[in-house]
């Protein structure tokens, strides 16, 4: 597995970002709580779960 | 000239009986924005002699007899993310093409200025609706009125220092994550983040496509439905517009709560190590004052709160990464410093990610439905703690934390914030009311009985106070 910083790297680099070694120390301190947190989004009671892609606040499903 | 009315129903009255005219209140606003403004940064241009033209033009119509509704005559804000034909629209970025949105007004703004309202300029936001004020880009910094070494909180932090202070009656916000709710919890008045679709955003500079909404900001709730009645409905030019029956939302309020069924979400709402005891407090008696009102309270689950919070961040951190990508690329020292983190953490999450926030979403939809099919509203904090110092905001932290808004915004709902006290430092609290999906009505009407039975709404900064003196 690698290290936050080459990973971080990778993917700014990916994205064609460019930016200071501060700021770049930055996305570094940010990223693991970052992927922590999306990682966390994928509960079970998604596993069946449609995306909404299309969104309708409506609920008229629901009624 | 009498006193200058402090909100939008009081302004229209004494329009009408003659107390005042638009263009006595127009001079007299702009006046005390000549004043405070430098201190408070809450304009970032200022549209006086076009505010007077409209003023004139309003008091002319008045004289006779042509009435355009409880807007006619009042002086309003309009965030710098949103078109308007007299001032340039800048998202108070030097990325934003000059000449995006010059010379038109967004549907939002027509409407208003159709209904007679009073265009006083453009309001201070964070850098494209997100980040925090960075004092190197040469935009003005926000300050909250009440202690000015304290946030004004954001995106919308102008439009709601400017209605705090008095600097105008209304204004118009946006709102992705909270960016009515968290300026009307900090700043201390009543703000609305409307159903998505609810208002047409075609004209507003995008955030998060799929979370984005214009709402009112104004001192009550009464205030805010009346803006939200001119402001609703469908345009095709917005293809997230809803083409939903507009009601009439300032009659729906008639003080009344009795029967009302309230939800109290404890677990993640209440019961945040984050949460500051004088926030819980003054929400929770907010809450009892309502139940001894007659409504009827009962202590409510929302499952995964604090997953349907990440999933919002999620999608508008993907979304705006979209909007961005090729500026951050090819100009990224133009952006701000506090901004260029907050769009470019898009880069760091991947499709999968994206597309699971949009399975969170309908779970959380269905969930919330369900949880709400024998419930009016829910009740909860706007803000973990009252403003912070201006110098401890961290954005980082602030997402990864605990908050209370971005959820509702993942799933549509309309939710307003309304002031519920003040801190022992002297810093406004809030509560917020969520409710079913185009159903602002029963939240206003909620809202508005509660400040039927409490003045926080009505408390004024003293550093504007000082110059109404």
């Amino acid at each position: 597995m690698t290290d936050v910083p080459t990973t971080v790297r990778s993917l700014l680099d990916a994205a064609q970002l460019k930016m200071s070694e501060e700021e770049f120390q930055l996305f570094v301190r940010m990223y693991p709580a970052l992927r922590t947190g999306a990682d966390s989004m994928y509960i079970a009671e998604t596993r069946y779960e449609e995306p909404a892609l299309v969104f309708d606040p409506s609920w008229k499903d629901f009624a | 000239m009498t006193e200058i009315p402090l909100t939008i129903k009081k302004a229209a009255a004494a329009l009408r009986d003659g107390q005042i005219t638009s263009v006595d209140l127009t001079q007299a606003l702009l006046d005390r924005i000549n004043h405070l403004n430098d201190q408070l940064g809450a304009f970032i241009a200022v549209t006086g002699d076009s505010a007077l033209a409209a003023a004139r033009q309003a008091d002319a119509d008045l004289h006779r007899g042509i009435d355009r509704g409880p807007l006619h005559g009042i002086p309003i804000g309009v965030k710098d993310i949103i078109a308007t034909r007299d001032a340039p629209t800048t998202a108070n970025s030097h990325i934003l093409d000059r000449n995006w949105g010059a010379h038109w007004d967004a549907p939002v703004v027509e409407r208003l200025r159709n209904a007679g309202a009073v265009v006083m300029g453009k309001t201070v936001t964070s850098e494209f609706a997100c980040g925090s004020p960075d004092p190197d880009n040469g935009f003005p910094i926000p300050r909250n009125p009440w202690n000015l070494e304290h946030s004004a909180a954001g995106s919308s932090a102008g439009s709601g220092i400017a209605v705090a202070a008095g600097l105008v009656l209304g204004a118009l916000g946006t709102d992705t994550g909270g960016s009515v709710r968290a300026p009307a919890a900090a700043n201390g008045h009543t703000g609305l983040k409307v159903t998505f679709g609810r208002v047409p955003k075609y004209g507003c500079v995008p955030l998060g496509y799929s979370l984005d909404s214009i709402g009112p900001m104004a001192r009550t709730a009464w205030d805010c439905a009346a803006m939200l009645g001119i402001m609703a409905g469908f345009d095709p030019r917005d293809p997230t517009a809803a083409d939903e029956p507009v009601p009439d939302y300032t009659a729906s309020l008639n003080g009344k709560v009795a029967g009302l069924r309230i939800g109290v979400p404890t677990s993640y709402f209440f019961d945040a190590p984050e949460l500051s005891p004088e926030v819980k407090s003054a929400v929770l008696q907010g809450i009892d004052q309502l139940k001894a009102a007659g409504a009827i309270v009962r202590e409510v689950t929302i499952p995964h709160a604090d997953i349907a919070k990440i999933a919002n961040n999620v999608t508008w951190a993907g979304e705006a990464f979209a909007y961005h990508r090729d500026d951050l690329r090819e100009r990224w020292s133009l952006y701000g410093r506090f901004t260029r983190p907050m769009l470019a953490r898009g880069a760091l999450l991947n499709g999968a990610d994206f597309i699971q926030a949009q399975r969170v979403r309908s779970y959380f939809q269905r969930s919330v439905a369900a949880v709400m099919s024998d419930l009016d509203v829910l009740i909860t904090p706007t803000s973990t703690t009252p403003a912070e110092k201006a110098g401890d905001v961290d954005m980082t932290r602030r997402l990864l934390g605990v908050s209370y808004t971005g959820m509702w915004n993942l799933i549509g709902l309309p939710a307003l914030a309304v002031p519920c006290g003040f801190s022992s430092d002297g810093l406004p609290l809030s509560m917020q009311i969520v409710g079913k999906p185009f159903d602002e009505a029963t939240v206003l009407r909620t809202g508005d009985a509660y400040q039927r039975l409490v003045q926080w709404q009505l408390s004024v900064p003293p550093i504007a106070q000082a110059v109404a003196a």
